[in-house]
């Protein structure tokens, strides 16, 4: 077994992966504050004004990175659902479970401020066109996985339920993000396509450097409530006794 | 930005700038706040099962 291998191997056992979290969630949880404070005064403050949009436009700042995080936190939850499945470790479901609520809050925070940003630019705050719905089901698919995840007196069969939903609500995905080349939409196109950006640069980097705010902050909190996933989830073992007793 | 009160205001862009950052932060300050709150719930949970398994007889 290689050295990397062996290391997934030893990430998957419940006790390893609680001490390993915890220096990395401190790591995680001081570069998405430096980063994010970075960000907002490169965002709010140095980036110049649109010519088209005026300062509207900075309520990107919040509202690309949220949404960028909906989509990327939801391929992690269908992901560690298909681990689980497969190779029925309690982490993956654990990560599921974890990762769900913090979803849903980026997916909440992505419809809010894209309301706030159609309201001046469009003179609506909602239209259903395909982003925007396409978007709102992703919030419920998130309140769904909650919910079944949480609906059962075994949490085996909770977690395997609601891993079945990550799994098929993946397909919203794709949708969330080529619905705007696939349909014609009230929404601008994508602010990325590929590795390239039609963004100016001194307007680009608070964003990408925002985006790697909001990663490293999912870091964090998905590492915290992981622990105390598995905590409940291996509240049984001896090893958890010695967690509480320090 | 130009000045301070281009900052404040955002043009005329204020009143729908500053409530999308502030609801950006509150749901980020509460998801910190209800991972706290998961933690302690976890910790009494486990306490009280290791307790109660050292309660039966053996």
């Amino acid at each position: 077994m290689t050295p990397f291998s062996l290391f997934f191997h030893r990430l998957a056992s419940p006790p390893y992966f609680y001490e390993l979290s915890k220096p990395w969630g401190r790591v995680f949880a001081w570069l998405a504050l430096v980063l994010i404070l970075t960000a907002l005064y490169g965002g709010l403050w140095l980036a110049p004004r649109d010519f088209q949009q005026g300062n509207g436009y900075r309520i990107m700042y919040v509202h690309v990175p949220s949404a960028w995080m909906s989509l990327f936190v939801f391929m992690v939850m269908a992901v560690s659902a298909f681990v689980g499945l497969i190779w029925r470790l309690r982490l993956a479901y654990a990560v599921a479970a974890a990762s769900a609520p913090l979803g849903a809050a980026f997916t909440a925070v992505a419809l809010v401020t894209g309301s706030l940003w159609g309201k001046p630019m469009w003179g609506t705050y909602w239209v259903w066109d395909a982003r925007l719905t396409s978007e709102l089901i992703l919030f419920f698919l998130y309140l769904g996985f909650i919910t079944l995840n949480r609906s059962f007196e075994d949490q085996q069969t909770g977690d395997r339920a609601a891993a079945i939903l990550a799994l098929v609500g993946a397909i919203d995905v794709p949708i969330v993000h080529y619905s705007v080349d696939w349909w014609q939409t009230l929404h601008q196109g994508s602010s990325f396509k590929g590795l390239t950006s039609e963004i100016a640069p001194a307007m680009l980097w608070p964003l990408l450097v925002m985006m790697a705010g909001f990663t490293f902050y999912y870091g964090w909190l998905v590492l915290w409530r992981t622990r105390s996933e598995i905590l409940l989830r291996e509240s049984d073992r001896e090893w958890t006794r010695r967690v509480i007793g320090s | 930005m130009t000045s301070l009160h281009e900052f404040l205001t955002m043009g005329r862009f204020g009143v729908f700038v500053w409530p999308a950052f502030a609801f950006g932060l509150l749901v980020m300050l509460i998801n910190i706040y209800l991972a706290h709150l998961r933690e302690k719930m976890a910790f009494r949970e486990v306490r009280e099962i290791h307790q109660a398994s050292e309660e039966i007889p053996s």
